[in-house]
C-alpha cells in the first residue's frame, strides 16, 4: 500500500500548479466571443523550465518597469536582479523559492511540468495571425489558447512537432492585438490570464496579470522563448485553502512563502500582491482541426 | 515538313504512312495478343502466408485465430507471387501446417461455430451421410476442384474412425477437416494446364485452374462458389462468361484486397512491419508508423485504380493522398481527420507529390539512422523501372565518410562513390536519382537542411537534370520505362513467374494495351486475363523445371501427405 502524501510531498506540486497559472490560461472571454481555430501560424509548447537566478543574474523580465532595491517599498523590499545583458530591474522572485521547494519535495520541479505537457493537461498553444514577414512585422495578432487531446510523444521525450489538436473552448484564449515582431523575435505583453486548474481532482481558478511573452521564430517552424508574469498570491492562498484533505500545515507554509516573496503590485498598505515568475520554453509547429469537434461529431 | 522520297507529305499522311510501316514491321498489331505466346513451364505455387490466412477466412469466417509465420514467403524478382513458384515447405513447415490445421479445425468445431460447416444433425457418433454433407462442399472449396469419390470416402472414413475412437461426431469431423487443410491441393496451387488441349493442341488451364488463377490474382484467396460452379460446368473458360466474371470480380470489394496485396508485394510494404529506426535520430518513429505508412500508400493505390480509374502513372505525381493523424504529424500538415484516414491534398505549395514522397517508401529505403540516396535510387531503378542493377563488387569499401566541415550533407559525403571509377558507374545511376529525395529524412520528415547545411536535391535521370523531388517524380512518371515496368510487374504477378527473353512480344502487347487504356490498370489487367497469355499453359517438361538452389534458410521441398489421427497435435 502506498503511504498518503505528506505536506512535504505536496507542497512543491501545489506551488508548481499555482505558478503554472499564467500558462493554463483563459482570458475570461465568453464562448461566443472566442475566435478559436486555425491560426496563420500555430505553435504548441513542448517544454518549459523555470528561469532561475545565479549570482544576481536571471533571464527573466522587468515586469513592473522599475528597478527595485532592498529599501524600495514599491518592490516590497525585494532587490531586483539583472538580466543576461546586465539590464537592471529584473523581477523573478520565484527563483528564490525554487531551491527550497526542491529540497522540500526531494526532486526537481520541471518533470512535473513536463509530465503535464506530455499527457495533454498543459497544451499551451500560441497562435500568430497576420504575419507578413517572419523577421519584422510591426503588428502581429498573438493568441494564446489551450489545446485538447492526447499528444504523441517522440523519441526525445517531448511532444512531437506538427500535431493537430482541438482547441479547448472552455478555456478560451487570450489575445494581444498588436504584438511586435522585430529581428525574428515576437514580444507581446499585458495579457491577463485566468485558468481552470485541476489539482488533486479539485478545480481551482487562478489569475495572472500583466503577462509577457517573448518568442523567437526559428526556421522550419521552431520556436524558443520566455513567458512570465505575476501570480496573484491571494488567489493562490484562497484556492489552496479551499482544497480538501491537505490539512492546515500546507496552507500555512504556502502563505508564508508567498508573502515573503511577493514583489509586485503593492496594495494600499504596501503589501505586494503578486509574485514574479518566468519560464523558458521551446515550441513547435502545431495545428487546430479545421472543423470544430462538435461539428465533426455530427 | 516530312518527305517521302522527294514528295512532301502532310501530317495526316505522315501518320498514316508511319502506321503502315509499323504494321508491316509487325509492331502495330496491338489489338490482339500473340496467339502462341512463349509461356513458362507451369509450376506448383505454394500459398503465400496472406493467401493461406485469407483462404481460411473464406472457408470458415474471419473470427478464427490463424497461426502465422509457419513458413516464410520467398521473394523472387522482388515478388512473393513469383517466389511462390519456387517456395518449398521444410520439414518444420510441414509440422507447422499440421499444427495450424488442427488449431483451425478445433476452432471451427466449437459449438458456436460448427454450424458454419455442418448443416445436418448427426444421427449417431458415426454418421457417414452427415459427414459427407459437411466435407464434400468444404473439400471442393478448399481444394478448388471436384473431389473424387475415393478421396471423399477416405475423409468420411477418417471422420468416422476418429469419431468412434473419441466418442463424438464433431471431434471426428475435426480430424477430417484438419486433413483437408493439410492436403497439397489446399497448400499449393496446382495449375499445370495439361488437362485441356486447345483446338491446335495448345495446353490450356482447365476451368478449375482458371478459377484459381483468377481468384488468387484478383482476390488473393480461393475462388467463391460461383466461380467453382461455373468451372464445374465447364463454362468459365467461355469468353463471354469469363468476361462477365472478370467484371464481377473486379468490381468486388475483394478485388481491392487482392490488388492491394499485389501492390504491397511489389513495393515490399510487408517490410514495414519490421522497421528498425533510431528513435533518437528520428523522433517521430513509433510502433504504429509502419502500419500507418503502408495504409497511406495502399489507399492512394486503391483510389487511383478503383475509385477514380485514373492513369496509374499519376501515383508518382499526385498532390493527393490519404492521411491519419500520425502521418499528418510526420508530414507537418493539418490532420484532415481525428480518427482513421481521410483524403488530403498537399496543394500547389505543398512539398509532397506522389508515392515517392510517402513515408512508406522513404522509410523502407533508408538506413536505420540516416537516409540513403543509394537505396532510394536502387528501389526506383529495380522496382519502378524494372532495371537490374549489379551488386557492389566484392571487397569494395561501401562505407560513407562521416560528416565533416567540408562534407556536411549526405550529397557531399557520397561524392566518393560517384567519383571512384570502381563505384561511380553504378552509383551515378542510383545516387543521382536518390539524391532527389534528400529533402526527406530516413523516415520521411521534410527537411531543408542536413547537418546545418542547405540540401541540394538536384540530380539526373536518363541524362535529364532535375532540380528537386517534384521534377524527378515527373520525369520518372513520364518515362516509358516506368509504364513498361508496371505492365511487367502485372505480368509477373499474373503468371506467377518472371518474364523470359522469348516473351518480349507478349510484354510489348501488354504495354500497348496499357497505353491504349490511358495507362489505367483495371482494363489492362482485364485484357491480360482474357488473353492466351493468362489462359494458355507452357509445355510441361517431364524432367520438371531447372532446380533453383534454395536461398539460405530455405529447406528443400518435401512431399505432403494427409496426416492421420494420432500425429503430433
Amino acid at each position: 500500500m502506498t503511504a498518503p502524501p505528506t505536506a512535504r510531498d505536496l507542497l512543491p506540486r501545489i506551488l508548481v500548479a499555482a505558478l503554472l497559472a499564467p500558462l493554463l490560461c483563459s482570458c475570461g472571454a465568453s464562448e461566443d466571443e472566442l475566435s478559436l481555430g486555425p491560426a496563420d501560424e500555430l505553435a504548441v509548447l513542448r517544454e518549459m523550465v523555470f528561469v532561475r537566478e545565479e549570482d544576481g543574474v536571471s533571464d527573466a523580465f522587468d515586469l513592473d518597469g522599475r528597478v527595485s532595491t532592498d529599501t524600495d517599498a514599491e518592490g516590497c523590499y525585494h532587490e531586483d536582479v539583472v538580466g543576461l545583458d546586465g539590464e537592471p530591474g529584473i523581477d523573478n522572485t520565484f527563483a528564490n523559492v525554487l531551491p527550497a521547494l526542491e529540497v522540500a519535495g526531494g526532486a526537481a520541479l520541471e518533470p512535473l511540468i513536463q509530465a503535464s505537457i506530455n499527457d495533454g493537461r498543459l497544451l499551451l498553444m500560441i497562435g500568430l495571425d497576420g504575419i507578413d514577414d517572419r523577421r519584422n512585422d510591426d503588428c502581429v495578432r498573438l493568441r494564446i489558447s489551450r489545446g485538447m487531446g492526447a499528444p504523441a510523444v517522440g523519441g526525445d521525450g517531448l511532444i512531437l512537432p506538427g500535431q493537430t489538436f482541438d482547441p479547448d473552448p472552455q478555456r478560451g484564449e487570450s489575445v494581444v492585438e498588436c504584438a511586435e515582431l522585430s529581428g525574428g523575435v515576437l514580444r507581446g505583453s499585458s495579457f491577463s490570464l485566468r485558468l481552470e486548474l485541476n489539482i488533486f481532482d479539485e478545480y481551482i481558478d487562478l489569475t495572472l496579470l500583466d503577462g509577457v511573452l517573448e518568442m523567437e521564430l526559428l526556421p522550419e517552424r521552431g520556436y524558443i522563448g520566455r513567458i512570465g508574469g505575476g501570480v496573484s498570491i491571494q488567489e493562490v492562498k484562497d484556492n489552496v485553502a479551499s482544497l480538501d484533505g491537505i490539512g492546515d500545515e500546507i496552507p500555512a507554509m504556502i502563505d508564508s512563502i508567498l508573502e515573503l516573496n511577493a514583489d509586485l503590485v503593492p496594495d494600499d498598505w504596501g503589501n505586494c500582491t503578486q509574485m514574479s515568475v518566468t519560464f523558458h520554453f521551446t515550441a513547435a509547429s502545431a495545428f487546430y482541426f479545421a472543423e470544430p469537434v462538435s461539428a465533426a461529431a455530427r | 515538313m516530312l518527305a517521302f522520297g522527294s514528295i512532301p507529305i502532310g501530317p495526316f499522311r505522315a501518320a498514316l504512312l508511319l502506321c503502315l510501316l509499323l504494321a508491316l514491321a509487325g509492331c502495330g498489331a496491338g489489338q490482339a495478343p500473340p496467339s502462341h505466346p512463349e509461356l513458362p513451364e507451369p509450376a506448383l505455387r505454394r500459398l503465400t502466408e496472406a493467401q493461406y490466412i485469407n483462404a481460411i477466412e473464406d472457408l470458415f469466417g474471419a473470427d478464427l485465430f490463424v497461426p502465422a509465420g509457419i513458413e516464410p514467403d520467398l521473394r523472387v524478382r522482388g515478388l512473393y507471387s513469383v517466389g511462390a513458384s519456387l517456395a518449398a515447405i521444410s520439414p518444420r513447415g510441414v509440422e507447422g501446417f499440421e499444427r495450424a490445421s488442427y488449431t483451425v479445425a478445433a476452432q471451427v468445431m466449437e459449438v458456436d461455430r460448427r454450424e458454419r460447416v455442418v448443416s445436418c444433425t448427426p444421427d449417431a457418433i458415426v454418421d457417414p451421410d452427415c459427414a459427407r454433407a459437411a466435407l464434400a462442399p468444404l473439400a471442393r472449396r478448399a481444394w478448388r476442384r471436384t473431389v473424387d469419390e475415393d478421396e471423399l470416402e477416405q475423409l468420411i472414413e477418417l471422420a468416422g474412425a476418429s469419431a468412434q475412437a473419441l466418442g463424438d461426431f464433431y471431434q471426428g469431423l475435426e480430424f477430417a477437416l484438419a486433413t483437408v487443410l493439410q492436403y497439397p491441393d489446399f497448400l499449393y496451387r496446382v495449375e499445370l494446364g495439361n488437362s485441356v488441349a486447345g483446338d491446335d493442341g495448345t495446353p490450356l488451364f482447365d476451368d478449375f485452374e482458371l478459377a484459381s488463377r483468377l481468384s488468387f490474382l484478383l482476390w488473393n484467396s480461393i475462388p467463391d462458389e460461383e466461380l467453382l460452379d461455373l468451372a464445374e460446368r465447364g463454362e468459365l473458360s467461355q469468353d463471354l462468361v469469363l468476361d462477365q466474371q472478370l467484371d464481377r470480380m473486379l468490381s468486388s470489394e475483394r478485388a481491392r484486397k487482392g490488388l492491394r496485396a499485389w501492390f504491397a508485394d511489389l513495393l515490399h510494404l510487408a517490410d514495414l512491419d519490421e522497421l528498425y529506426k533510431d528513435s533518437v535520430t528520428f523522433v517521430h518513429m513509433s510502433d504504429t508508423l509502419g502500419a500507418s505508412a503502408r495504409e497511406e500508400t495502399l489507399l492512394l493505390f486503391e483510389d487511383i485504380v478503383f475509385d477514380q480509374d485514373r492513369d496509374l502513372r499519376e501515383i508518382l505525381t499526385t498532390r493527393e493522398t490519404f492521411l491519419n493523424r500520425e502521418l499528418a504529424t510526420l508530414y507537418a500538415v493539418q490532420a484532415p481527420v481525428r480518427e482513421g484516414f481521410a483524403p488530403y491534398d498537399f496543394g500547389a505549395e505543398g512539398q509532397r507529390r506522389g508515392l515517392l514522397n510517402h513515408a512508406s517508401l522513404l522509410t523502407l529505403n533508408s538506413h536505420p539512422a540516416s537516409s540513403s540516396p543509394t537505396l532510394r535510387g536502387l528501389f526506383i531503378r529495380e522496382v519502378l523501372l524494372c532495371q537490374v542493377m549489379p551488386g557492389a563488387p566484392a571487397g569494395v569499401d561501401t562505407s560513407i565518410p562521416p560528416p565533416s566541415e567540408v562534407a556536411r550533407t549526405l550529397r557531399d559525403r557520397v561524392q566518393q562513390h560517384l567519383t571512384d571509377p570502381a563505384c561511380g558507374g553504378c552509383h551515378r545511376m542510383m545516387d543521382l536519382l536518390g539524391l532527389g529525395l534528400e529533402n526527406f529524412d530516413g523516415i520521411g520528415v521534410y527537411r531543408s537542411q542536413d547537418n546545418g547545411a542547405d540540401i541540394d536535391a538536384s540530380g539526373e535521370f536518363e541524362e535529364t537534370e532535375f532540380a528537386n523531388h517534384i521534377e524527378m517524380a515527373e520525369l520518372v512518371a513520364q518515362s516509358e520505362d516506368f509504364s513498361d515496368c508496371m505492365t511487367t510487374q502485372v505480368f509477373r504477378a499474373a503468371l506467377g513467374q518472371a518474364e523470359e527473353p522469348g516473351q518480349n512480344a507478349s510484354l510489348d502487347w501488354l504495354q500497348e494495351r496499357f497505353a491504349a487504356h490511358d495507362y489505367r490498370l483495371l482494363p489492362t489487367l482485364k485484357d491480360l486475363l482474357m488473353s492466351p497469355l493468362f489462359r494458355q499453359a507452357g509445355e510441361l517438361h517431364p524432367a520438371g523445371p531447372e532446380p533453383v538452389p534454395p536461398e539460405p534458410g530455405i529447406a528443400p521441398a518435401v512431399g505432403l501427405e494427409p496426416q492421420l489421427p494420432g500425429g503430433s497435435r
